[in-house]
């Protein structure tokens, strides 16, 4: 038996416990994917979102125990829980808007110009700049719909194949092949505007 | 200023790393004894499900294969226009046993 066969079957055991009535064992599971869930959260939400996002996910995943087959693997049912978890953060998000959009300062398009010249590699190692791009990205992000904005993020940030996020995300691999194609359309088309404005009012 | 496939490809590159960065973002961990509260009190969720209940959900899936099939079913009579009453008795009126039965019946 290989280490990951041992660890799923001690993972289905304490899920075979918490069914039983033991809902303490539950704890040895939260404790042990804690991280886990929490690299993949802090990575899709806001950081004031992940300590509540992260609570959201486990206890999803404690009302769909009894849908865990036995034979499966828990972390990656969990992780499937954790990005559907995070995907529904940002459709709710944009239902009601609870976040302003952040707008693109002058800095952001020079940066953005930087990086059209080639002259980014010299300055990314320093703070700002990581600063700059994250700031950048995320004013992207924030313009792309909620399933766009999620496939983007798995297939083109985290490097995750198609198959790979269609799963995470339930939904067929074509639809999330559609779905990437319009959000580099849309990121594209917001990067252009923004260059092309810069070039305007130059 | 041209918008190239380089550029695109380099700003990818720098956004992976700037994503991947917040993963180190830290938070703290009393969130953890929140979910086992809140899991304590929510815990009847997870018993087993009833018969009835698990009845209720087998006919919800099936009630998309039902309503195809009223559909195809509706479109055969339609199509082959047939009236059931009608067919039913022209069944048994061509069924001389049950024609004897209908005339001994009558007399």
């Amino acid at each position: 038996m290989t280490h990951t066969d041992s660890g799923n079957s001690d993972d289905a055991q304490t899920v075979g416990l918490v069914l039983e009535g033991n809902v303490n064992a539950f704890e040895t599971l939260l404790l042990k994917y804690s991280d886990h869930v929490l690299r993949i959260v802090k990575k899709h939400v806001t950081y004031e979102a992940v300590e509540e996002t992260a609570h959201e996910v486990f206890v999803r995943a404690f009302q769909s125990l009894p849908g865990f087959r036995s034979d499966g693997n828990f972390r990656q049912w969990l992780s499937s829980i954790a990005v559907r978890t995070c995907y529904d953060y940002w459709r709710k998000v944009y239902r009601s808007r609870e976040i302003p959009m952040s707008n693109i300062s002058e800095t952001h398009r020079e940066w953005l110009e930087e990086i059209l010249l080639d002259r980014s590699g010299r300055s990314f190692d320093e703070r700002d700049a990581q600063e700059e791009a994250r700031e950048v990205l995320d004013w992207a992000l924030e313009r792309l719909p909620a399933g766009e904005r999620m496939v983007l993020e798995l297939v083109y940030l985290e490097g995750f194949s198609l198959k790979e996020a269609a799963e995470l995300l339930g939904w067929s691999v074509g639809n999330v092949k559609i779905r990437s194609f319009r959000a580099r359309r849309k990121l594209r088309k917001l990067l252009c505007e923004v260059i092309n404005d810069r070039e305007g009012e130059q | 200023m041209k918008f190239t496939k380089n550029w695109q490809e380099n700003l990818m590159r720098i956004w992976r790393l700037a994503y991947h960065e917040k993963e180190k973002a830290e938070v703290g961990d009393q969130w953890q004894e929140k979910v086992m509260h809140h899991v304590r009190g929510i815990r009847h969720v997870i018993s087993k499900k009833s018969f009835f209940e698990q009845f209720g959900d087998l006919l919800w899936r099936l009630a998309p294969v039902a309503c195809a099939l009223i559909l195809i079913l509706g479109i055969c009579i339609l199509k082959f226009h047939m009236i059931p009453d009608y067919e039913m008795a022209k069944l048994v009126a061509n069924d001389p046993m049950d024609y004897r039965l209908l005339q001994s019946l009558l007399i």
